[in-house]
């Protein structure tokens, strides 16, 4: 039985299997989660808990029979393949040191997934029950008010607005400013090439340093605005290097046609060599846009004004000095913790992170092959 | 401009002759590709060659001045007195000892740590096992040093955190201990989460060079009769090598970077003897107190040692390996 066409078949079997894993674990936890003690703060979502396990579980039982279905089918080809080209039986002896390499690395896996699935358990109990202590990954009385807490709070929607702007923006305009200056370094009949090389290499080496930084940013007027976040990441000599060996391996002849039909410079970059170069931007964008989502430094030097504070540097305020309990009535108080609210936070902020890692991962590995060949 | 040609003369024989070549004046094609590359120019004019004339503040009286452009320009010349203020601070010695030594510790562990790892990840069974490694290690990279640290400040707490709850529980120790507040655990810390955060992306390079190199090396070496450590020996670590001198080379250059994002999450008023470095000095002593001048003085110093580091540790690799940066 086969439900789709071949190159769609091996990403729906993908993607389900994923998503009734994760459906699986949320069933799990809601499952146990109603039967635990549970926080009087969510109460009046109770109802909202029992229909959430029931939707969990009709969803993961359509993705899981989807899966189930593309698994049984790849199976089947796979037994057919191999009735007609038998396997070749390579005996691979499998040493110790192959056990102990397999056990090193699932043990440092778990060391990498462990903190988030404790973070995600830690947010989901209630504050005045954390804070006794002896929490190991699951709650003890659960509760949903550190989310409803934390998303009412309006200064991480601001946060957030900040962050995806300056990502959005950043990125785009960041990867056409560098790529202009790229596609004009990789022709060989660019005037003076060799001293604007030396004026982009030496900036490599030599910086003036933080503080003589600040004093440009503040005498161009960037000091407390939006555009402190675009203008100083338009350019990065380190990324037009690594644009224009990409560049200059586009063949010459499609340069020497476009001019012979009358195309300018301009044109060539902007129609011809942009789509060509469309790994590596994607790579390069990919860098640039994960630098401004998780940069929170220059919010704490180059900016007053809370308008300004991006979604990183409103989570570290939230989990260096708790502010995110500040004026609270004291009977919320009483139940909820800092540290739940923060857990909370950190939850939210990496949802788009999680979200879109899937997508980026493969990008990522294939654009730094580019770079290590090209760079 | 001038060129030489050597002409043969129809009677054999050879003379130099110097011709004189026309400036051609530009096209318009000259022209704009000329404006798209004085783009850069423009950019580092203000971003990155400013701020090197900003650093005659570091021979300037120029602290506490409201506006650092004013005390750029009115601010009196006190020569070397802001480094050898720096020098005799009381904290010099500590600061010194803490980016330096930290800095080592991180390039003795932190620097093999993912060549290991590639090459464990390339001796690995399994494809997609590995591909599932490859991609869980990958995910912290991705996060920020907030929300990284802001986990492992979740987890190390001293009443609430998963490990020292842990580590009673099992008995290891008796009471729980103190990591983020005690000094003697700040560099530890920063080892082992800058270990966890970059181990899988800082292997991506490596695993690209061996993935490079040619599959019939290892068979010969088989034939041969080399076991999987020969083969890691004498296929795969020379093989990767320029690879490695190229980051080795780079991080020398970068020994008094200490990734200040990473250690101002981690700082707290109790580890600040083990945790004060160059980049959160300058930063405290720059900004909030208006220190311009020493603060920059100070940047420049750390700039003058990397650079002089880089063209050591270039030099010294240059000697050893045959290879360096330039």
């Amino acid at each position: 039985m086969k439900l789709l066409k071949e190159p769609y078949r091996s990403i729906i079997k993908k993607i389900s299997l994923t998503v009734s894993l994760i459906l699986l674990l949320i069933v799990l936890f809601l499952g146990y989660a109603s039967n635990i003690e549970i926080d009087e703060g969510t109460l009046e979502m109770y109802h909202t808990l029992d229909t959430l396990f029931i939707l969990a579980i009709i969803l993961f039982v359509l993705f899981a029979v989807i899966a189930i279905i593309e698994m049984v089918a790849e199976q089947k080809e796979l037994k057919e393949y191999h009735k007609k080209f038998p396997k070749s039986k390579l005996n691979k002896k499998i040493y110790p040191f192959d056990v102990f390499n397999f056990t090193f690395m699932l043990l440092f896996m778990i060391l990498c997934i462990f903190p988030i699935l404790y973070v995600l358990g830690g947010s989901f109990s209630q504050g005045r029950d954390y804070s006794r202590g002896g929490i190991f990954l699951l709650p003890r009385v659960f509760t949903f008010e550190n989310y409803t807490v934390v998303l009412k709070d309006i200064r991480l929607w601001k946060g957030y607005l900040v962050t995806i702007g300056r990502t959005l923006i950043g990125t785009v305009t960041a990867l056409i400013y560098t790529s202009i200056v790229a596609y004009a370094m990789s022709r060989s009949n660019l005037k003076f090439k060799k001293i604007f090389y030396w004026i982009n290499i030496v900036t490599m080496f030599f910086g003036g340093g933080l503080i003589p930084y600040f004093l440009v940013i503040k005498t161009v007027g960037l000091y407390d605005s939006f555009l402190v976040y675009i203008i100083p990441g338009l350019y990065s000599v380190y990324n037009m290097i690594i644009i224009s060996g990409f560049f200059k391996g586009i063949s010459n002849e499609l340069h020497e046609a476009a001019i012979v039909d009358g195309a300018n410079e301009f044109r060539i970059y902007w129609q011809i060599f942009v789509p060509l170069a469309k790994p590596v931007l994607a790579t390069v964008a990919l860098w640039v846009a994960i630098g401004h989502w998780n940069s929170y430094f220059d919010t704490m030097i180059y900016t007053h004004s809370p308008n300004l504070q991006t979604l990183q540097y409103f989570l570290l305020r939230a989990i260096q000095t708790s502010t995110l309990t500040e004026g609270m009535p004291a009977e919320m108080m009483d139940r909820l913790s800092p540290k739940t609210l923060s857990l909370a936070a950190i939850i939210i902020s990496m949802i788009p992170v999680l979200f879109f890692f899937p997508f980026i991962r493969k990008n990522f590995q294939s654009g730094i092959m580019i770079g290590s060949l090209k760079g | 401009m001038k060129d030489n040609y050597l002409v043969v003369k129809p009677d054999g024989t050879l003379i130099n002759q110097i011709i004189l070549k026309k400036h051609k004046p530009w096209t318009s094609n000259d022209l704009i590709l000329f404006l798209m590359a004085l783009l850069s120019v423009v950019f580092l004019a203000i971003f990155a060659y400013a701020p090197l004339y900003g650093l005659v503040l570091a021979f300037k009286k120029g602290d506490g001045y409201l506006n650092i452009s004013v005390a750029i320009a009115n601010a009196p010349f006190n020569g070397l007195d802001n480094f050898k203020e720096f020098i005799s601070d009381p904290d010099f010695k500590n600061i010194m000892f803490n980016t330096i030594g930290l800095n080592l510790l991180q390039l003795l562990i932190n620097f093999p740590a993912p060549i290991i790892f590639a090459i464990l990840l390339s001796e690995l069974i399994g494809d997609r096992f590995k591909k599932i490694v490859q991609t869980v290690t990958f995910f912290p990279h991705f996060i920020s040093w907030v929300i990284f640290g802001g986990i492992f400040i979740t987890l190390l707490d001293f009443d609430t955190g998963f490990v020292n709850g842990f580590l009673v529980a099992i008995g290891i120790v008796p009471k729980p201990i103190d990591i983020l507040g005690g000094e003697e655990y700040f560099w530890g810390l920063i080892i082992i989460t800058s270990i966890l955060k970059g181990l899988g992306w800082g292997s991506v390079i490596y695993i690209a060079a061996i993935s490079g190199i040619p599959n019939d090396l290892y068979e010969a070496a088989k034939m041969d009769g080399a076991n999987r450590w020969h083969k890691i020996r004498y296929i795969t670590i020379p093989s990767i090598m320029p690879t490695v001198t190229l980051f080795f080379i780079l991080s020398i250059a970068g020994i008094l970077n200490n990734g200040i994002e990473h250690l101002w999450v981690f700082q707290n008023a109790n580890n600040i003897m083990r945790s004060e470095v160059l980049d959160t000095f300058i930063y405290k002593y720059g900004i909030p107190k208006w220190r311009y001048s020493y603060a920059t003085a100070i940047g420049l110093l750390k700039s003058v040692v990397s650079l002089l580091l880089l063209i050591a540790g270039n030099t010294i690799v240059k000697k050893l390996t045959g290879n360096g940066i330039y």
